[in-house]
């Protein structure tokens, strides 16, 4: 025969919340772990209606839901479990997870409910949602920069050419004894036309500068822990440990977190991808700082990246895997640049795998 | 004497052309080193440098002949965005920069 004391202690240690009521819906039991779930004290709500603890749509009907079944047998919890909310002593509503079992004793029809606070659950998983649509927006927007840089860049050259061939000729045909009219007037044209194409990527170029970085103070730690769990996410089948050794979580520093995430958040995920294979599946981040900088180093057990791979590395447009959230080193590199800092790979070693530093000057501001 | 020292060869070329066609008198270099192991640039010369080019950076090539004795004008050329230009600059020099894409104006302005 077990105490009722000794009952009482192991009901305490749970944690999982555990109420017992009778077939009225009187509350008997109501553990330590409710307590905090939910604000009231044992004293409070032992003897009362477990409605007490539901919003007022549910308690309404909560003693109809019980004599239904009662008299059908036909359970929705009882045996199932749901997700339920209940309702806080200051009001707030509480997301639940109820599983529900029922006992016959001397006493009459008892029910025991088990509840599993979500509030933490539902928080955690609100704000990989918010992280992770911040991050698509700004890959469409940083995708958008990348290739508008490039092409205002590589069209420039050609465009250049073009325009002062076209001047020159078009001086010449001027200059000729007898001048043919109608050719000048089309390589006129010619020049307008290109003018107007100069232009076009003048406005481009002037769009893509406009981005400068938001910096403000921001948790170094904090966010490399979220960027490390939004490439978990991806990775939960083939066992990658993903580890971050900074845990100053006092550190403080101005950036532009979203940037700064996409940068690392690649980064991660590019380490993720290369170790997939390896015997050892490991990507280590860590920092060190010194008076000016501070460093950011994402380090992987995968195969690690040759000189020949490196030269390829950071050019526009490179990347094999463009998919959801992923921008690529280059663009990396730019934003990385714009912040005063920079990004780099340290230099092969056989048998080691690849180790990105990101470079972030310390009272980060920046060059625009 | 005009000089030109631009990677690529189809805007060095034209940039030639140009000059030629007016009768300047210009020399062109594929970079910097060439640039400067061939060419003597004198004090009333102009050097147009482009700031992204192989090897010697534009940046320095600027630095370099803005030493020399008799310092030529020079006047850098840059396709590239704005902060990349104010990093790669010195920040003393008063180097003008003309932004490509170009027309000739941009360039006859300096000559
Ligand atoms: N840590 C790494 N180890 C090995 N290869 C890497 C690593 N990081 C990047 N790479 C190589 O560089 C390429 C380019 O990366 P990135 O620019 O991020 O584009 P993407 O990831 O979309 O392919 C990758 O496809 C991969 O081949
Ligand atoms: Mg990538």
């Amino acid at each position: 025969m077990v105490s009722s004391s000794c009952l009482h202690s192991v009901l305490d240690t749970a944690v999982n919340g555990i109420i017992v009521i009778d077939d009225n819906g009187t509350i008997l039991i109501y553990n330590r772990a409710c307590e905090n779930m939910f604000g009231y004290k044992s004293a409070e709500v032992v003897g009362k209606n477990v409605n007490t603890l539901m919003p007022s749509a549910t308690a309404k009907q909560h003693d109809q839901f019980i004599r239904n079944y009662l008299k059908s047998g036909d359970p929705k919890v009882v045996g199932i479990g749901r997700e339920v909310v209940g309702r806080h002593k200051d009001g707030t509503e509480i997301p639940i997870e109820l599983s529900v079992g029922e006992a016959q004793t001397e006493s009459g029809h008892q029910f025991i409910g088990v509840l599993k606070d979500l509030r933490a659950t539902k928080e955690y998983e609100e704000r990989l949602r918010v992280l992770q649509s911040n991050l698509v927006t700004m890959t469409r927007v940083n995708a958008l920069d990348e290739m508008g840089a490039a092409i205002a860049h590589e069209v420039n050259q050609p465009l250049t050419a073009l325009m002062l061939y076209l001047q020159t000729a078009a001086r010449r045909a001027r200059a000729a004894d007898q001048p043919d009219d109608p050719m000048i007037s089309l390589m006129d044209k010619a020049v307008v036309e290109a003018e107007r194409a100069g232009q076009i990527i003048q406005r481009m170029r002037n769009f893509v500068e406009r981005q400068a970085p938001q910096c403000i103070g921001t948790g170094l730690a904090t966010l490399i822990d979220d960027c490390l769990e939004l490439v978990r996410v991806g990775h939960e089948a083939d066992d990658v440990e993903f580890i971050s050794t900074f845990v100053d979580y006092n550190y403080q520093l101005e950036l532009d977190s979203v940037q700064i995430q996409q940068i690392l958040v690649n980064l991660i995920r590019n380490a993720g991808e290369a170790v997939k294979d390896q015997p050892v599946k490991q990507v280590v981040v860590s920092v060190e700082r010194d008076d000016d900088n501070v460093f950011v180093k994402v380090m992987d057990t995968g195969p690690g990246l040759d000189e020949e791979a490196v030269s390829h590395l950071f050019k526009a447009f490179t990347g094999t895997k463009r998919r959801g959230l992923g921008i690529g080193l280059a663009i990396s590199r730019s934003i990385a640049q714009n912040h005063g800092g920079d990004l780099l790979v340290e230099p092969y070693e056989e048998g080691k795998g690849a180790t990105f530093t990101l470079r972030l000057p310390v009272n980060s501001k920046a060059t625009s | 004497m005009i000089y030109i020292v631009e990677d690529d060869v189809s805007v060095r070329d034209a940039i030639a052309r140009m000059f030629e066609s007016l009768e300047l008198s210009c020399a062109a270099f594929a970079d910097g080193e060439s640039f400067l192991s061939d060419a003597s640039p004198r004090i009333d010369d102009t050097v147009f440098v482009d700031l992204h080019l192989p090897g010697l950076a534009g940046s320095d090539l600027i630095e370099k002949v803005a030493a020399l004795d008799e310092a030529p004008q020079i006047v850098a050329i840059s396709g590239q965005p704005l902060w990349k230009i104010t990093r790669d600059l010195p920040k003393i020099t008063t180097t003008p920069v003309v932004r490509k894409p170009l027309k000739e104006q941009d360039l006859l302005v300096y000559v």
